[in-house]
């Protein structure tokens, strides 16, 4: 049991965390396309 | 003069147990076939030769040493007294590279770095969501090797430094091997070296087994492209994600600031760094690795029984990694109402950019105007990132 658990707590970390910084670079992409944006105008 | 003290590489032969003799033999054999084989191209010449070479001449140059121990002038891996290791780096003329730059895990970062700088991190933020879920796909062999390795008898750490091999990412296995299991360090990263020069042959067979014809020429419409962001925003970005990553997981800083440092230098646009750690650093440091990696692999080193447990385990998980990866290929294509290629999906195992172009080659093969390379660069370097992120995960929680 103990060692299914170690890759679950692995894969379930590494989810949370790289849909993390896929959400990070979205949201900095869209924050910096606004600024760019608004600085042509 | 007695003719076997005279040449004591043939003398050394006739005072060793058998087997130790017959697999110095078959490896001085086999470095000359990785030397055939790395000038064929069938595997990477940039390892294969150096470490081809390194490989026969520790199994040939083997000596009488002081107080009848048997041993060669270039490298002792398993010196760990500070006496020992000061009187051999005086020696064993590769010591010095093995103990300052191999044992520590430098080399791995300065191939880290050289990667980052090959990597336009413009793929990445283009397509984020895809590319993730392609390199998470990617990590399956990572995952899934672990426990068949603990059910094979191997312990926590070493059963988690092999899954990594599945990572495809050379320079994360010698960094997790020398965090998680350091008395398995030799064997696992000669294991993973020699598949990781195999994949680029490999896994084209992958691609044709899983994926038909019908579909493996796709092309992939309506687009973003890499050039729709600038490279302050590519530099701002790696930056952001260094800071976020080093911040979640200090044991892989070494990692990430290699590899975001190598993204950030290619978006700073200072060409003479840029040429410094390309042409200098990861040259330098890949024909060094090589080199070590073939003088690692004396008789007695291999010896050891969990040699073959490595060989079996490393071809799996690279082998379920290509698995995984198409997976993800194929629940995008659905996701995207097949407007995408599961070719891609091979992209997410990081060997890069290995499995990228091994993508783009197999779909061209099939439409010549298809070009994938976009989104299978992207796959590609987040397949680094997530190895990285799932290499520290397992030695936060191993640790």
């Amino acid at each position: 049991m103990m060692t299914l658990l170690v890759p679950l707590q692995v894969i379930g970390i590494g989810i949370v965390v790289s849909y993390g910084i896929a959400s990070l670079i979205k949201g900095l992409d869209v924050c910096v396309r606004r600024f760019s944006k608004a600085d042509e105008q | 003069m007695n003719f076997l003290n005279l040449f004591q590489g043939i003398g050394t032969m006739f005072h060793q147990e058998p087997s130790i003799v017959i697999l110095r033999i078959v490896l001085i054999f086999f470095g000359g076939l990785l030397v055939y084989l790395g000038k064929k191209g069938t595997l990477e010449p940039l390892i294969m030769i150096p470490m081809g070479i390194g490989m026969i001449a520790v199994n040939a140059g083997m000596l009488f040493l002081s107080g009848g121990h048997i041993g060669n002038l270039i490298i002792d891996p398993l010196l760990s007294s500070t006496d020992d290791l000061m009187k051999y780096m005086q020696i064993n003329f590769l010591q010095p590279v093995y103990t300052l730059t191999f044992s520590n895990g430098l080399i791995a970062c300065l191939v880290f770095m050289g990667v980052g700088v090959m990597c336009d991190i413009g793929y990445v933020i283009a397509n984020p969501f895809v590319s993730i879920t392609i390199a998470l796909f990617g990590e399956m062999g990572t995952i899934l090797t672990y426990p068949i390795a603990r059910l094979m008898g191997l312990s926590s750490g070493a059963a988690a430094a092999t899954s990594i091999i599945g990572g495809a990412d050379g320079p994360m296995v010698l960094f997790a091997s020398l965090k998680l299991a350091p008395a398995y360090f030799v064997p696992i990263s000669i294991v993973a070296y020699l598949y990781l020069s195999l994949t680029y042959g490999g896994y084209p067979f992958l691609i044709k087994f899983l994926v038909p014809k019908s579909i493996r020429g796709n092309n992939v419409t309506h687009r973003k492209t890499r050039h729709d962001v600038s490279s302050g925003q590519k530099l701002f970005f790696a930056v952001a994600i260094c800071a976020v990553l080093c911040l979640l997981f200090p044991v892989g800083a070494p990692l990430f600031l290699s590899f975001f440092l190598g993204i950030a230098i290619r978006e700073s646009g200072i060409v003479k760094y840029v040429n410094l750690i390309q042409e200098v650093f990861l040259y330098g440091a890949t024909f060094f690795l090589g080199l070590m990696l073939g003088v690692l692999c004396d008789a007695k080193t291999l010896m050891n029984p969990i040699v073959l447990k490595l060989l079996v385990l490393g071809m799996l998980a690279l082998l379920l990694s290509g698995i995984g990866g198409l997976l993800g290929g194929y629940f995008v294509y659905f996701i995207k109402h097949r407007n995408f290629n599961p070719t891609i999906g091979i992209a997410g195992v990081s060997c890069v950019p290995s499995t990228a172009k091994v993508a783009q080659r197999e779909v061209a093969k099939i439409n010549r105007s298809a070009f994938i390379l976009d989104y299978a660069l992207g796959a590609n370097i987040c397949g680094v990132i997530t190895t990285a992120i799932l290499t520290a995960v397992y030695i936060s929680v191993l640790g």
